[in-house]
């Protein structure tokens, strides 16, 4: 991923650039929304959150001081809302984190799907982010605003761990 | 079922399984995975998990990619508001503080500018003059009726605080005394105990060594005597011998009588 790239796209689209912005969104939508879907554990949460954090954040460009730390920024957006999402699933006592039907086209990864929930947020996180968008470990250290050899020691030991309760 | 590698290449499996290695390490741990069995397996279970986690993202591809284009179709029916390129009103209390300022410093300045001439000269002079030596006078008077009193009080204040404080002082410097005192008295008593017992152990190890040479002496006398015995009886056998030599017959005899 470019920074500079990304900061050059994020001073234009806060000019209005629709055209800037849509590639920034290409850029980082599935990291993001492997970081919302790691966080809900719901795909259809994680997709509305997704989409709910770009539009937000479209509106609220302005607010971003520099504009290299776009990911960074856009991430904790969506944290915040799946942070909201959580509170409130909290307070309706809605356990549909381990009850997400499989996609009918998609094959029974229930058991899977089941075990990376119950991983820890650290290692879940940057899995979940890793094996949606393609296994760039530069742009997830970017989202979540740590180094790359954090994430790759992460991302191993929860493979390692995932390994384990898969094996049990 | 758990397998269990060998501890010192599991780390270097699960990094050649994110493909961290490199081709020298990764050769040299394909050699170890073709001659241990449980590395092996480990390492294929991992590439496994790994095949099993892709497939797992990939049956999410179609649902991610109509979500992306959902929402880029959202973003282009969206009416834009571009934000201003500056922004004047964002630091507008820091401004305001900066224009307050101004206006105050503006009115001092025009108050020093505008303010009535004062002849300092002719005002002091009747002030001297009308005001000054009922001023002192009262003053005086002032002093008389009232500090006074409160001068005389003060000074009897300050002499008891003095005398509180000399007082405490010296107790102070007497309590100090006679602590170093009873300090200096149990190092003496510490020394003139530690003299006598050193003392002591002089005079027990002067009886060991009397002891000692008693019992030296003792041996080399029972010695002596043992020698002397010895000798005695050697001499008393030679003796007989020469008298035998001397006077076989009488000695014979007296053997006999014997």
């Amino acid at each position: 991923m470019d920074e500079r790239s990304d900061q050059s796209l994020t001073a234009r689209s806060r000019l209005g650039d629709k055209a800037a912005y849509e590639q920034l969104v290409l850029r980082h939508y599935r990291n993001l929304l492997g970081l919302c879907y790691a966080m809900l554990m719901n795909f259809n949460d994680a997709q509305d959150v997704c989409q709910e954090t770009f539009l937000r954040g479209f509106e609220k460009l302005r607010d971003l001081r520099d504009d290299s730390l776009f990911a960074n920024w856009i991430t904790q957006i969506a944290r915040r809302l799946c942070v909201d999402i959580l509170r409130q699933r909290k307070k309706k006592q809605i356990v549909s984190t381990l009850n997400e039907q499989p996609c009918p086209s998609a094959g029974d990864y229930s058991d899977l799907t089941t075990a990376i929930a119950r991983l820890p947020d650290d290692y879940r996180i940057p899995l979940v982010m890793y094996y949606l968008d393609g296994h760039d470990e530069r742009a997830i250290a970017s989202h979540l605003g740590t180094s790359q050899s954090t994430v790759c020691r992460r991302i191993q030991a929860a493979k390692q761990l995932l390994h384990e309760r898969l094996s049990e | 079922m758990n397998i269990n590698p060998c501890p010192n290449h599991k780390t270097d499996i699960e990094a050649c399984c994110c493909g961290h290695l490199s081709a020298s390490q990764t050769a040299s741990l394909k050699k170890h995975l073709s001659e241990c069995n449980s590395c092996r397996r480990y390492y294929e279970a991992l590439i496994q998990q790994d095949k099993q986690l892709t497939a797992w993202a990939d049956s999410l591809d179609s649902r991610i990619q109509a979500g992306q284009n959902s929402l880029l179709q959202q973003l282009r029916e969206k009416e834009v508001h571009p934000a201003p390129a500056a922004q004047p009103f964002r630091y507008s209390y820091f401004w305001n503080a900066v224009a307050a300022g101004l206006l105050i410093a503006a009115g001092f300045f025009a108050a020093r500018l505008f303010q009535p001439a004062v002849n300092q000269e002719k005002l002091f002079a009747e002030w001297s003059r009308a005001i000054q030596p009922q001023m002192e006078q009262k003053l005086a008077a002032a002093v008389a009726q009232q500090l006074r009193p409160e001068l005389v009080q003060m000074r009897n204040d300050l002499a008891d605080k003095m005398t509180t404080q000399i007082n405490d002082s010296a107790a102070q410097t007497v309590a100090l005394s006679q602590a170093m005192n009873a300090k200096l008295i149990r190092e003496f008593a510490d020394a003139i105990q530690t003299v006598q017992s050193r003392d002591r152990q002089l005079v027990s190890d002067a009886f060991s060594r009397m002891e000692e040479k008693r019992q030296q002496d003792k041996k080399q006398t029972q010695k002596a005597v043992t020698s002397l015995a010895m000798a005695t009886g050697e001499e008393i056998a030679r003796t007989r011998r020469q008298l035998s030599e001397v006077s076989p017959v009488l000695f014979d005899s007296s053997n006999t009588n014997q």
